[in-house]
């Protein structure tokens, strides 16, 4: 009986001369990460740096304090909840349509009411994902021009009390709001078409990019010494607290 | 898998080992956004209670200040991290001549894991971190607002990556400790 001769199983080893297949995508991810790195810990990219617009006092305000960095110093022309000269001054850069944002605003709302003239709401626009933030951004200084600072909180609250966030506001309904916090209807409407605030509302982006800002909702409390305290994303009201015991505390 | 997850985890050092690493990623992950503001509370003349604090609130916050879905991400990378960085250990240690070239590849797969993990993070709907920005940076927000996850599609990538670092590992760890025929 003939045997056959069969040749035994093998199996291949893979050798070191072999290129690794994974190689060149992980790379292009990790060069990505250090691309990112860099921009990230830059300030958020070429436009860092040269975001201290509309730095000057506007006629007949007085400047409240000198801010360390490139927050934009704090003014009469901010759209402020509380008093302006209050120690503590938490400047939040908000998208309209950041469902975290909404969430913050409640957080913020309470922190305000709970320290009276201890600290000072500024509103400044941020930038996210979202396409309609400013569209609504420039909705909110039309009510400003129109109604005062109040219109404008007033604005600003009932878009977060209304708004299904995630772009699912309808922008028609954006002078139904004004409207409703009793600003004039086609005043408003004839604001909006101007688009006379588009710019101004691109220029908070900036300096929100120069706080530090990456994403919405970001916060900056500035403490009365000029220190400041970034804070990134709706943190709970105990954080938020927290920081401003201790911005009280840092005086000198 | 699972065979090989019991040869590495049978051993108490490895499972506890195993915790404190994915509990240490998962820390780091979520105060990564707010490092910036932790440095500043660090260096405030707040007491070292007061600052130990505001970090546990900050830990304690993810929950606020992130999406449940970018929660999970987090949880998830940081758990298949140290379970990948066990077993590659665990590799490593079985016989550590053979095993250069297929080392190298986990390596790549757990960093790549990371990388996208991290890109992952962040409010689900308001932007990742790291790509919002960067979006911002290059006009491009639009490629964000299209991605239904708003950015954490690269988490998925991420977990999907150190899934198959760990099917090739556990591979290793089930093979004999034999000479291959050529």
């Amino acid at each position: 009986m003939e045997i056959e001769n069969k040749k035994p199983r093998t199996r291949r080893v893979k050798t070191d001369s072999k290129q690794n297949p994974y190689l060149i995508p992980v790379s292009i991810i990790i060069a990505g990460l250090f691309m990112s790195a860099g921009l990230y810990f830059s300030g958020g990219g070429p436009s860092a740096g040269t975001a201290n617009v509309n730095t000057d006092p506007q006629p007949g305000s007085e400047p409240a304090q000198e801010v360390q960095g490139d927050v934009r110093e704090v003014t009469e022309a901010d759209h402020i909840r509380g008093d302006i000269s209050a120690p503590v001054k938490i400047i939040e850069y908000v998208d309209l349509e950041c469902p975290f944002c909404q969430r913050f605003h409640d957080t913020l709302s309470t922190v305000t009411e709970e320290y009276g003239d201890q600290v000072a709401w500024i509103y400044r626009h941020g930038s996210s994902v979202h396409q309609k933030t400013v569209a609504e951004g420039a909705a909110t200084e039309c009510a400003a021009e129109l109604g005062g600072n109040d219109a404008f909180w007033a604005y600003v609250d009932r878009m977060f009390e209304i708004s299904p966030v995630n772009d699912g506001f309808d922008l028609e309904e954006l002078p139904d709001v004004a409207q409703y916090v009793g600003l004039n209807r086609s005043n408003f409407e004839a604001c909006i078409e101007s688009g006379k605030y588009e710019e101004y509302v691109e220029n908070d982006f900036l300096d929100q990019q120069a706080a530090g800002g990456r994403g919405t909702p970001h916060t900056v409390v500035v403490a009365p010494n000029g220190k400041m305290f970034p804070i990134q994303g709706a943190q709970p009201y105990n954080v938020v607290k927290q920081t401003i015991d201790l911005a009280l505390e840092e005086t000198e | 898998m699972f065979r090989a997850f019991k040869k590495v985890f049978s051993s108490t050092i490895y499972l506890l080992t195993t915790l404190l690493v994915a509990g240490i990623v998962y820390i780091i992950f979520i105060i990564f956004p707010n490092f910036s503001f932790l440095g500043s509370v660090f260096i405030s003349s707040a007491s070292a209670v007061k600052k130990a604090t505001i970090l546990f609130s900050l830990i304690g916050g993810a929950g606020t200040s992130n999406s449940a879905l970018s929660v999970f991400i987090v949880m998830a990378i940081s758990i298949l991290f140290a379970v990948n960085l066990a077993m590659l250990v665990f590799v490593a240690q079985k016989n550590r001549a053979t095993v250069i070239a297929d080392k190298k590849k986990n390596v790549l797969g757990m960093l790549g894991g990371s990388v996208l993990g991290i890109l992952g993070i962040g409010c689900g709907a308001c932007g990742s971190l790291i790509l919002t920005p960067l979006a911002i940076s290059i006009g491009a927000t639009g490629f964000l607002a299209v991605l239904p996850f708003g950015g954490s599609e690269f988490g998925f990538l991420g977990i999907a990556l150190f899934m198959f670092s760990m099917y090739s590992l556990s591979k290793k760890i089930n093979d004999p400790l034999i000479c291959p025929v050529e």
